[in-house]
């Protein structure tokens, strides 16, 4: 048979009326017959208004009333007594060799290191820390390279905030380590298949990877400094694949 | 809104509005609606009775959706084409499923009887997978064309296209197997 016959006949094969069972019909009357009493479904677009409205009422009388706390920008900010152990630092584009500056006139500044550091892994946990550091591997680092290097770990809030609009960071190990030298950066952040920082572990370590790391330290601590004075960050994070 | 457009919502407002009006409706739209699903689901009376009672339940409550774009009873069976592409493609997962299993009752498993009036083309979609079934059903049946088919089945233009001339070719082989 004609191919274009076969399909033709398919055509019109579905344009046959055919006749319910009237046992049927009237089952199916009973069914519908209540729902026309009801009123009308509202449509989903309506619902999906009505319920954010509903969302948004409840969550102002939930603040107005003070049982939700929004969070306050001031408290993403660094504590200026977390900084006092630190030094001040020049901001990026400061020469690898020249070393930190120490906070002029302040007596309380001096042989003391300040960074941040995450403690690797899966767990992004801050805290500020005066005590010699627990991570082994930044310790042993700092001994081989610093043998009287400190950590001071900052606040998740903080870093956060100065890590601005790099978003979605996987914290790998990171440490800085001070002295009063220049800085050193160990560690690296991971954003997606972007690396912040230093590839870890740099080893050997060379002068390149050194300047690098001072010059972003300098950068992160200028932040800080800048955060803490109610002024919005400067330093932009150099990314390298 | 287009005037034919209000009179086929105030159409359908009066038909629901009033118990009595309804009734005449539904007796003249459930042939149609039933009809279209019958010759499209194997001839199948008791799949063409569920998808018809699915879509003027869902008419009934959605009524509020109805744009007045096509008299009442298109508008239901444009309901019912959804639900029978449902069909096929519930259908269509069931085989695959039982591809894998031992069909124990063979007599459920068995098609309805042909119908004599069928001339075998109820037999030969019978035969065919489902998703080929819906493609051609909506193709050539409801006359939609390759890209309308395509939204309806949730796939791309071009897949759809492959799928209907996958489909096509089955159907023509099925067919003349059948009347050999």
């Amino acid at each position: 048979m004609n191919n274009d016959l076969i399909l033709a006949r398919l055509a019109e094969h579905g344009a046959g009326r055919a006749t319910p069972d009237p046992a049927f019909e009237e089952r199916l009357y009973a069914v519908l017959a209540p729902q026309l009493r009801r009123r009308p479904r509202p449509s989903t677009p309506l619902l999906l208004v009505a319920a954010l409205l509903g969302i948004l009422a409840l969550g102002a009388v939930a603040v107005a009333g003070g049982l939700v706390r929004t969070p306050s920008p001031d408290a993403l900010l660094l504590n200026p007594a977390m900084l006092e152990p630190c030094q001040v630092l020049p901001g990026p584009g400061i020469a690898a060799d020249e070393g930190p500056r120490t906070h002029d006139g302040d007596p309380r500044i001096g042989g003391m290191a300040c960074g941040y550091s995450w403690d690797g892994g899966n767990n992004p946990h801050f805290q500020l820390r005066t005590e010699y550091t627990s991570e082994p591997e930044a310790r042993a680092l700092a001994a081989q390279l610093m043998p009287s290097s400190r950590e001071v770990l900052i606040d998740d809030g903080t870093v956060r905030a100065w890590l601005g609009t790099v978003e979605a960071m996987e914290f790998e190990y990171v440490a800085v380590i001070g002295h009063r030298d220049p800085y050193l950066f160990v560690g690296y952040l991971r954003a997606g298949d972007k690396r912040i920082g230093v590839p870890q572990p740099p080893s050997p370590i060379t002068d390149d990877d050194r300047a690098r790391a001072v010059a972003l330290v300098h950068g992160v601590v200028a932040n800080l400094e800048a955060l803490n004075a109610g002024e919005p960050p400067t330093f932009a994070l150099e990314v390298s694949e | 809104m287009q005037p034919a457009a209000i009179a086929t919502r105030s159409e359908l407002a009066a038909i629901l509005a009033d118990e009595t009006a309804f009734r005449a409706w539904y007796h003249q739209a459930l042939p149609r609606v039933y009809g279209y699903l019958y010759h499209r689901c194997g001839r199948n009376p008791a799949v063409a009775e569920e998808i018809a009672q699915e879509a003027f339940v869902e008419a009934v409550r959605s009524r509020r959706r109805f744009r007045g774009q096509s008299d009442p009873t298109t508008w239901v069976i444009g309901i019912a084409r959804h639900r029978l592409v449902d069909h096929f493609r519930r259908e269509e997962r069931a085989r695959r499923h039982r591809a894998d299993i031992t069909i124990l009752d063979l007599d459920a498993a068995q098609p309805p009887p042909a119908d004599p009036a069928s001339d075998g083309i109820d037999d030969a979609l019978t035969e065919m997978p489902s998703l080929h079934r819906a493609v051609l059903v909506l193709h050539y049946m409801d006359g939609l064309s390759v890209r309308e088919v395509a939204r309806v089945i949730g796939r791309s233009e071009a897949a759809t296209a492959s799928l209907l001339a996958r489909a096509r070719e089955g159907f023509r082989r099925v067919y003349r197997e059948a009347s050999t």
